[in-house]
């Protein structure tokens, strides 16, 4: 049985394992961003960097096709309702999460993920393809660019699905005319995660051990993935034993044998393509030390999983409302 | 004459006592190193009493269900190769040139996909309900036409069922990221992280399979000489082929299931089991359940011991380890010694 692997491992280590890279990015932002005051139509014509070239885009799109992952979501959360959009993390109905409930007037035409829909896309009549969390591939783009139509492909070095979140909030940003409004969402999200840092004075300089039940196995995060970034947000360390570990990847497969790692001041579980009873009736696992005393916060809610996974500005947002209660339980 | 035949029944007899031995000793092995290091004396404790200390739960949680399903998935596959390649007269079929293998992966799939199964016993049942479907399917289609279900025909109607349903599980798996995930870790195949629930469940099973392949072992070797010959032998050439059917569908429904589709190991062991004891299927069967697990056993001990922290899946090391073995045996051979 052969699968055509080429093609689909690239979504494969990305939900398995680094769903969400959100390489802390810094100086994507411009500090000279346009006046508050000007209108979206006084930002074209905007030119994007991305790993393909410079895109330039001349006036302001109105129907935007919004293919990467979580494109569509971050539209939405700029004001902007994608005529077509990729469902990626499978939402079915309008392709969003809780966090963007009821924010389209009008359903998007749902498209393909991994296989480009061509024809649909082409019968949508876009003026503007967004594909800023893909795998960034030149078929991809060949095909898409086929169109006669702006296509914003991944920043250099973000193939592979690791656009962070703040370079797909600024890609979009721009090429949506929404810049001012994509600064705002960046800093309302960063004074989140600093606010809830605050209320919660104990998680500072705690050690966290971010780990994944996958379906075959145990595995742990390291600083760089954005599940990490997000506890190191919220004033956490990242378990010095399982950091040591980092490599090239920022996931690093355990074997059950060496679960002891997962042991810190609070053990964070993630769960993919596993289920939680799993995880509970893991005896192994639940002779860690730290899970024994009762010091875990399972992510086993799909709301909360899927949020992480997003790795989108609104979705993180609503990750940050969900889990730092979670965070504050276990620590106890 | 039968003094030779005698002394050759002592050699070959002899040398399943070392097998078996090794096998003992590689099971041993499979119990005591690991990813994390456990002095042998723990090891030995844990085996004989009820610690909950964390490293009697690695060796009761762990490394038991695993050397378990290593010792009953290797045996069976080897067994469901030794069968397969008697069965269809052809020294390169493995189980899964009758479609076994495709039809327990689709179902598999489908279980992930559409009934959101996601525990290894729940892979079982669809992955044995799909070998037997399948099974059954090519075996039809192989006896359309005259002559019957000719071991060429098989072969056909094997490759094609399983071409269709290849293509069908990858169309499920390209609309599934999901899925695809799930299943992509199965697919490798892996003894690590089974319960001894999947062993238990697992067991009556192999049992039966076991049998109805030490039945057929006369059967096949009648049929090694082809249908006429064995027809005239007395042999009925369709229940045997039923019988041994069913032993592959049995063996290797379950240990795809326990283990995922490690094909390569009922591909190769056969040969090897072949290159020891000569064409008798009497002395092939037994020697083919006892070199597969010891293959697979030791392949999962050097898995769990090259990627610290991590491991590697057995069924890469399988293929890895037994690749230039399966060579050279090729190539010291005639293949079609059948």
């Amino acid at each position: 049985m052969r699968l055509s692997l080429g093609r689909l491992l690239p979504v494969a280590i990305l939900s398995a394992a680094v769903a969400l890279t959100g390489c802390s990015t810094t100086g994507t932002e411009d500090s000279s961003e346009p006046a508050a005051s000007s209108s979206a139509a006084a930002q074209f014509p905007v030119t994007i960097p991305t790993a393909f070239g410079d895109v330039t885009i001349s006036k302001q799109p109105s129907r935007v096709v919004a293919l990467g992952w979580s494109d569509a979501d971050v539209a939405l959360s700029l004001g902007v309702q994608p005529v077509g959009a990729s469902d990626w993390l499978a939402f079915g109905g309008d392709g969003q999460g809780p966090w963007n409930a009821g924010k389209y007037t009008t359903a998007p035409t749902i498209l393909g993920t991994l296989e480009l829909d061509m024809e649909k896309v082409a019968a949508l009549k876009p003026d503007l393809i967004l594909d800023t969390r893909s795998s960034g591939e030149k078929a991809r783009y060949d095909q898409l660019s086929k169109l006669g139509v702006p296509v914003i492909e991944p920043p250099k070095g973000g193939e592979m699905y690791l656009t962070s979140w703040e370079q797909q909030l600024d890609m979009i940003g721009k090429a949506l005319g929404k810049q001012t409004e994509a600064a705002k969402l960046k800093t309302d999200l960063d004074a989140k995660f600093t606010a809830a840092a605050q209320a919660n004075p104990s998680f500072n300089g705690k050690t966290a051990a971010a780990v994944a039940r996958t379906g075959d196995g145990w595995g742990a995060y390291v600083s760089g993935d954005g599940r990490v970034d997000f506890l190191q947000k919220l004033g956490f360390k990242n378990a010095p034993a399982i950091e040591s570990l980092k490599k090239d990847s920022f996931y690093i497969p355990l074997s059950n044998e060496q679960l002891d790692l997962a042991n810190a001041d609070v053990t964070v579980v993630f769960l993919i393509q596993a289920k939680i009873d799993q995880v509970k009736n893991d005896k192994i696992f639940q002779a860690v030390p730290s899970v024994k005393a009762g010091h875990v916060a399972y992510m086993d809610n799909a709301d909360i999983s899927n949020a992480f996974s997003s790795s989108s500005v609104a979705g993180l947002s609503y990750a940050v409302d969900k889990v730092v209660p979670l965070l504050a339980s276990a620590l106890g | 004459m039968t003094e030779t035949r005698h002394r050759r029944a002592t050699v070959l007899t002899t040398g399943l006592v070392v097998i078996a031995v090794a096998l003992a000793g590689a099971a041993l092995l499979s119990l005591a190193v690991g990813a994390r290091d456990i002095q042998f004396g723990t090891v030995m404790h844990a085996l004989f009493s009820s610690a909950d200390d964390r490293d009697s739960l690695i060796i009761t949680q762990s490394r038991i269900p695993r050397t378990l399903v290593g010792l009953l998935a290797g045996a069976a596959f080897g067994l469901a190769g030794t069968l397969i390649q008697g069965v269809t007269r052809n020294p390169l079929a493995d189980p899964g040139i009758l479609g076994v293998n495709a039809g327990a992966g689709l179902f598999v799939v489908i279980a992930i996909s559409v009934f959101g199964v996601t525990s290894l016993t729940g892979y079982v049942w669809f992955g044995f309900a799909g070998a037997a479907v399948v099974s059954v399917l090519v075996y039809t289609i192989g006896s359309i036409g005259r002559g019957g279900a000719t071991p060429i025909k098989l072969a056909l109607a094997g490759a094609a069922v399983t071409a269709a349903l290849t293509s069908f599980t990858t169309a499920v798996l390209l609309n599934d990221v999901d899925t695809f995930d799930q299943f992509r870790f199965w697919q490798v195949g892996s003894l690590a992280n089974r319960g001894s629930d999947v062993v238990v469940q697992s067991l009556p099973f192999l049992v039966v399979g076991v049998l109805l392949a030490f039945a057929s072992a006369r059967a096949l070797n009648a049929l090694a000489l082809g249908d006429d010959v064995a027809t005239s032998f007395g042999q009925n050439v369709l229940v045997a082929r039923l019988v041994a059917g069913l032993g592959i569908v049995l063996l290797c429904g379950t240990a795809t299931s326990m283990a995922g589709p490690i094909v390569f190991i009922g591909l190769m062991i056969p040969h090897a089991a072949r290159a020891i004891t000569g064409p008798d299927h009497r002395w092939m069967l037994p020697y083919s359940m006892l070199l597969a697990p010891l293959l697979l056993l030791l392949a999962d001990v050097i898995g769990r011991v090259i990627a610290r922290p991590g491991e590697v899946q057995v069924g890469i090391v399988t293929a890895v380890l037994g690749a230039p073995v399966f060579v050279i045996l090729a190539r010291r051979r005639r293949l079609a010694e059948l």
